[in-house]
């Protein structure tokens, strides 16, 4: 592979697991806590964050020679809702079958901070080609992290997956789990698992 | 002077945004509502008897209904009502059939919490509503055989227990005036 392919793959394949905005950045957490009560809730909010994360991820990096650094949290915030408003209403429009599942988890993307946090910290500073790449990358992370949150939650919480039932017989879900605190313990032991792998990779390495 | 330059820009900004949401805004309106009306078309459908032909949106003293027509004959009638949620709205129609029955109803609209409340649109919550009228309009906890609330979502069952209340209410005002 040729350093600039390297280079490629490694800007694609960072956000999946080095730099998981959830289970590394720890950024866009509002909405992932909210909405990983189940596994269809938490991957279609994960491919909906995902398509609006490479678009704004495109929009910010091409008008970047014109957004001045001192204003441009601002510009972001206008570009990143426009961007999500226009995506709403283009989708209830002509796709409204496509609407009928994503549709709730649309306005809930203004506020998740990954887009703003990649607009800032990589789309602003890079071409768009990288920045369309870093997107994917960050995008399939999110989605991976929310929909594990989602599986273990709705798994434990509910006793189902995907609607099917997989409860024990005998054994009452824990309710709790799919409640906010439910979040944040599932949250918090996932992140307890990466890092013990990665702690265990990096051993091994050295 | 980067002040001017800074407010020139964002300016610019606001302008061509608000200028390209209002363009997003008109071209998909009419769509929009035409897939809204459509849904809600197919929805109220559902709620009437197979046997129905014909669906006719009336106004009763103030109270808009859709009656269902098997070939002309009446055979159902189906009344919209909103009442407040957990997390904002809820929008309903409840069909109600020639006994006074409620035959099914629908959630429209609502904003409830995903995963909680928001399964008072599965289809195992919203069946137990059939055949059920003023009287059996409780929770199981308040009345024996009354509805088995959703788990954690008291609140947004009572609403929809409120709501199909409502609706049989309008019903009786308007049943007499066929």
């Amino acid at each position: 592979m040729t350093d600039k392919a390297r280079f490629l793959w490694h800007t694609l394949t960072n956000g999946i697991l080095k730099e998981n905005p959830i289970l590394r950045l720890m950024i866009g957490l509002c909405p992932t806590l909210a909405v990983s009560t189940s596994l269809t809730d938490a991957f279609g909010m994960g491919v909906a964050t995902a398509c609006v994360l490479v678009g704004s991820n495109l929009t910010v990096s091409l008008l970047r020679a014109f957004i001045p650094s001192g204003v441009r949290i601002p510009i972001f915030i206008v570009v990143v809702s426009t961007f999500v408003t226009c995506i709403d209403y283009l989708m209830q429009a002509y796709l409204p079958a496509l609407h009928q599942s994503l549709g709730i988890f649309v306005p809930l993307i203004v506020v998740n901070c990954v887009i703003l946090g990649r607009a800032e910290a990589f789309a602003y500073r890079n071409g768009p080609f990288l920045a369309v790449l870093d997107g994917l990358g960050m995008g399939l992370g999110f989605i991976l992290a929310i929909s594990l949150l989602g599986g273990i939650r709705e798994i434990i919480g509910n006793g189902t997956i995907l609607g099917w039932s997989v409860a024990i017989t005998g054994v009452d879900p824990v309710l709790l789990m799919i409640l906010p605190p439910g979040a944040f313990l599932a949250l918090g032991f996932l992140m307890a698992a990466l890092n013990a792998i990665t702690k265990k990779r990096e051993g091994a390495h050295s | 002077m980067r002040i001017f330059s800074y407010a020139l820009r964002l300016t610019v900004v606001g302008v061509v945004a608000s200028g390209l949401l209002a363009y997003v805004f008109r071209i998909t309106a009419d769509p929009i509502q035409a897939n809204a009306a459509q849904a809600k078309q197919g929805r109220i459908k559902s709620l009437l008897p197979p046997e129905t032909t014909e669906v006719a949106e009336v106004n009763v003293n103030g109270v808009v209904i859709f009656r269902g027509l098997a070939h002309g004959a009446p055979c159902g009638v189906v009344i919209e009502t909103a009442v407040e949620g957990y997390g904002g709205r809820i929008v309903v129609l409840v069909g109600v059939d020639q006994q006074d029955a409620i035959r099914d109803l629908a959630i429209v609209e609502h904003r409830e919490t995903p995963g909680l409340g928001a399964k008072i649109t599965t289809p195992a919550f919203t069946a137990q509503f059939r055949g059920r009228r003023v009287a059996g309009l409780a929770l199981a906890r308040d009345q024996a055989r009354g509805i088995d609330a959703i788990l954690a979502a008291t609140i947004s069952s009572r609403a929809v227990l409120d709501a199909a209340r409502q609706a049989l209410e309008k019903y009786a005002e308007v049943k007499h005036d066929r």
